[in-house]
């Protein structure tokens, strides 16, 4: 006789099962032999589904939050796409506060309410549409379930909710052969029971941590408390065949806690016991002090005992992406990651530079697109080299191809494609009766219809980011591309062509200045800074910022996402004949140094950061056209604006990351223009810092 | 009779200081003068000697003249300027008068704060719309003089000369200080017998008394000044533009492109006409401070 695993063939989802009891049945599902898919509302769920698969067992992941609909029709969808099937679904993921009376705020009773019930419900419905018979339906309940428990009426509502939703689709679904039922944890010794303990602590008395938990646990007739594992025992056996003639039932496993007994076993004698305030407030003094004395000490401590990675950015990078990442990470490998955040622009790469000449190698650093960089770093020597990594499958073929110099990639592509070009305010045009333009002379006639009824036309920023160069790069893909073709970016390239004979690119300079001279930009058009761009630009107050695609997200958090998705329009930069090229913005790139001294930590950091769920994180925080090819992303108004040049083939890559060597200096050059309006002067300077650049880089053709 | 003997102490007690001079100073200026003749850069493997092609890429570079001028002006008007208001502070507070040491401190203090923390403070008070500067101007009704400091190519440098003068008058005035009260009580008082007015006893007797003070000052003055960076740096940036960049600044540019030998050599540059300008300014005003 062959023993075969209770659930083999058998497909799962697993709710609220990153941690505590979720976590317990996924895994317990796996080993029985079941495809798992393990779905929580935070990344950690893929350590979840790496930890099953580390065991050889079979599992996906995904962020879904029960209370959205159209997620969870998504995480059901995605189990049939990713395993063909569905048969158990277990509705896990619950959440608790707990609070007096009076201090009980509603968006706790509807949080609780919609994650706990409306949670169940949801899932119910589009696991039975999707279900193979026989199926099996599986709702956390909890203790009070059986009898509310003081200082959470909406928890023990939204629990005892499940019962009834158990008891009625049990019998709707009797006739399908999908058993439904329920069962009821006591005290399970999670980090969900570390908060009650707490809390419940606090309002019942002065207990110290632990010490409620203690008590309970002494009033359970097996007198310990229960392990996720004992619960996910439970699961199984209703998930398996044994289990085919129970439905509709609501199954107590807590050790005894809950017996058919008159007593509240909720109720040890003493719970009620008063604040002993003196002692209370001396006790807590003493404590803080002590913290206080030794809270250093300890961080020293673990500081030398843990691995700390660092990890450099612009600062004018939103971190919530990576910061959450991080947080997954930590909790997975035990391995924390400490943000940089170093000065943005031109300074950053030669911080980084200087920080290679010197041996002072971070373990790993976004940096600007380009396989420039590369050569910057010189990457055959410093760099760690992906190329054969299996990283690289999950990116878009054109990205690798845009990472790969000479057959090598030493650089992760981390963010998503945007443009580089012309942002403008609908609510503007709409009061000064505009569209985007069709040509140049539109675009004029714009800023003045803008100028002559008191909007800043055009801002440009200066002093931080991009000063005064994305009119000019954005112009070039209009402006000087059709000029030159492709082979002539290729002379450049090889410095077969110099900068100051190009008559198209002394064109779009000279449009800049007489645009400023004509007084169509900002007052101040020195100094103008990005945070007032961003700031005048929410009010209403410009017309058109010329920026690159950080824009929409910095305004995202400044005005709103709906302010971004009804307000915020783009167009490249108008050509004299039609409404001209967009120019592209590549996403940027992670590298890490192979000199580092965590060089094997930060290769598993980028592996992880890469993992479908954590990209799906950063595009959440950071919308755009993503590079990954598994990554799920929305789109502003403004990206879908830029998709569609794409797709028509009327878009180019920004010139300097199609180039080896660079502009340097280029916003000081720019800025000399405004204050003197030579255009020769600047293509001059332009064209000898170009060539010494390449010099300096020992490129070949300089 | 006994002979007094003096025991010098043995010449090898220098030799830790020497070998820390050596290795910190003098090995470090030995290998940026062959440095600065090479063609030393991060992207090249071997470096090679090159001759005077650096300084011969270095004065056909605009950049370069326009950052030596600025450097010659910067100097310049600073070292004017400084003593003048810090002789002018020496003079008013070198009289009896209540508070007079609080107010020598107070004048003095700027000079404790590093130029970075002031260069900081100064894009503050210089900022165009929600600086002190132009907030004050225009409370006082003289808005029209409220212009951008930092940002316009017309004051920028004048805006940073500025900062160095405040930050550095106080030390010029400490100085020209102790240069006054060395002048003896007697020297006043015949001159006021004689019936001389204040501006006569500035000529004949304070003036030519306190040339050691201004020859220390000036001296000073020009080498640090000439040597400016932080200052620059923070407020400006050498921008808008190139209205503003120093040889320092031009310097950091070069380094952070990888050109090691170029920027070598402009640092040379620097140091000869630090020397060039030095020296002769030092001659000189040795040649007139008058024994007393």
């Amino acid at each position: 006789m062959e023993y075969a695993p209770r659930l083999g063939g058998r497909v799962a989802v697993v709710t609220g099962a990153s941690r505590g009891i979720g976590r317990g049945i996924a895994l317990r599902l796996a080993r029985e032999g079941a495809a798992v898919m393990v779905a929580a509302n935070e990344a950690l769920c893929a350590d979840v589904a790496a930890e099953i698969r580390a065991e050889g067992g079979r599992a996906a992941s995904m962020v879904c939050d029960v209370t959205v609909k159209a997620q969870v029709e998504n995480l059901y969808d995605s189990v049939l796409r990713d395993f063909g099937r569905l048969d158990i679904s277990v509705q896990n993921a619950g959440v608790i506060t707990i609070a007096r009376l009076e201090e009980l705020e509603e968006e706790d009773w509807d949080r609780v309410m919609a994650v706990n019930t409306k949670g169940v419900f949801l899932c119910c419905q589009a696991a039975a549409a999707r279900m193979k018979e026989p199926g099996r339906l599986i709702n956390t309940a909890s203790g009070q379930a059986r009898q509310g428990f003081i200082y959470t009426p909406h928890y023990a509502a939204s629990k005892m909710g499940v019962v009834g939703i158990t008891q009625s689709l049990a019998k709707e679904l009797a006739g399908r052969g999908i058993t439904v039922n329920a069962f009821c944890p006591g005290i399970i010794d999670t980090e969900m029971w570390a908060y009650n303990d707490r809390e419940w602590g606090k309002l019942l008395g002065d207990y110290a941590p632990g010490e409620l938990m203690r008590e309970w646990v002494a009033g359970i007739p097996l007198k310990r408390a229960g392990k996720p594992e004992d619960v996910a025992a439970l699961v199984a056996f209703l998930a398996s065949d044994d289990a085919a003639y129970i439905t509709g039932q609501t199954i107590n496993v807590d050790g005894g806690l809950f017996m058919n007994c008159p007593r509240d076993p909720w109720d040890p004698a003493n719970h009620y016991r008063r604040c002993i305030m003196k002692k209370g407030i001396l006790l807590s003094a003493l404590a803080a002090l002590a913290l206080a004395m030794f809270a250093p000490l300890g961080a020293v401590a673990e500081g030398q005992k843990e691995v700390t990675l660092t990890y450099v950015l612009q600062n004018t990078t939103k971190t919530t992406a990576v910061e959450a990442i991080f947080a997954a990470y930590k909790a997975k490998t035990g391995v924390s990651v400490e943000i940089q955040a170093l000065p943005a622009g031109e300074e950053y790469g030669r911080l980084m530079q200087t920080r290679f000449a010197t041996n002072d190698y971070p373990d790993l650093f976004e940096m600007d697109p380009g396989t420039k960089q590369y050569i910057k770093f010189r990457a055959d020597e410093t760099l760690y080299d992906w190329t054969s990594d299996p990283v690289i499958k999950r990116i878009a073929a054109s990205t690798v191809d845009f990472q790969t110099l000479d057959g090598k990639i030493y650089g992760i592509p981390w963010g998503s494609t945007g443009s580089m070009g012309v942002y403008y305010n609908k609510a503007v045009f709409k009061a000064i009766g505009k569209t985007p333009p069709a040509k140049w002379g539109d675009l004029v006639g714009i800023a003045k219809a803008a100028k002559a009824v008191g909007y800043i036309p055009l801002y440009e920023g200066v002093k931080t980011g991009w000063p005064l160069q994305v009119f000019s790069l954005a112009g070039w893909t209009s402006f000087v591309d059709p000029a030159i073709g492709d082979a002539g970016v290729r002379k450049l390239e090889k410095n077969e062509l110099r900068l100051n004979a190009i008559p198209a690119l002394s064109d779009v300079l000279k449009r800049q200045y007489d645009i400023m001279k004509a007084g169509y930009v900002q007052d101040n058009a020195l100094s103008g800074t990005y945070e007032e761009q961003q700031e005048l630009f929410g009010q209403g107050k410009i017309a058109m910022s010329l920026q690159i695609p950080g824009f929409l997200s910095a305004l995202e958090q400044k005005f709103g996402k709906q302010f971004v998705i009804d307000n915020v329009g783009w167009f490249p930069m108008p050509s004299d004949t039609d409404t001209g090229i967009a120019t592209l913005t590549p996403a940027g790139q992670i590298l890490v140094p192979r000199l580092g001294k965590n060089v094997e930590a930060a290769v598993d950091l980028v592996r992880f950061m890469t993992e479908k769920a954590n990209v799906d994180i950063l595009y959440q925080n950071m919308p755009g056209i993503p590079v990954y090819l598994e990554a799920s992303a929305s789109l502003y108004p403004a990206q879908e604006e830029v998709l569609k040049y794409v797709k028509a083939n009327k878009a180019k890559i920004n010139v300097q990351n199609r180039l080896s060597s660079s502009f340097t200096d280029y916003p000081k050059i720019l800025q000399a223009l405004f204050i003197d309006g030579n255009v020769q002067a600047a293509v001059d300077l332009l064209d000898e810092n170009y060539r010494k650049t390449g010099k300096a880089r020992a490129l070949p053709g300089f | 009779m006994t002979m007094e003997r003096r025991q010098n102490y043995p010449y090898w007690f220098l030799l830790p200081a020497f070998a820390v001079f050596a290795l910190l100073y003098l090995t470090p200026t030995l290998t940026g003068l062959y440095y600065s003749f090479t063609d030393w850069n991060i992207n090249k493997k071997t470096i090679d000697f090159v001759g005077l092609e650096n300084f011969r890429s270095l004065f056909s570079d605009r950049k370069m003249v326009a950052a030596l001028w600025h450097t010659l002006i910067y100097a310049f008007a600073v070292t004017v300027i400084r003593n003048s208001v810090g002789l002018g502070m020496a003079l008013v507070l070198n009289v009896k008068m209540r508070f007079r040491n609080l107010f020598r401190t107070v004048f003095f203090l700027p000079y404790m704060i590093s130029p970075l923390i002031i260069g900081y403070l100064f894009t503050a008070i210089y900022h165009p719309a929600n600086g002190l500067l132009n907030m004050g101007l225009k409370g006082a009704g003289l808005g029209v003089f409220a212009v951008d400091w930092l940002n316009d190519p017309r004051f920028a440098l004048f805006s940073a000369i500025m900062v160095d003068v405040w930050r550095t008058s106080g030390f010029a005035m400490v100085i020209y200080l102790a240069g006054l009260q060395m002048i003896p009580g007697e020297l006043y008082e015949s001159a006021s017998l004689d019936g001389a007015r204040f501006t006569q006893t500035f000529r004949h007797i304070m003036f030519p008394l306190i040339a050691p003070s201004l020859t220390i000052n000036l001296v000073l003055s020009l080498i640090g000044t000439m040597k400016v960076f932080v200052m620059i740096l923070v407020l400006t940036n050498g921008g808008p533009g190139y209205t503003t960049e120093v040889i320092n600044t031009y310097i950091m540019t070069e380094f952070s492109l990888g050109l090691y030998g170029l920027g070598t050599a402009a640092n040379l540059v620097l140091t000869a006409l630090i020397v060039l300008l030095g020296f002769p300014v030092l001659i000189l005003l040795r040649k007139r401070e008058v024994a007393l």
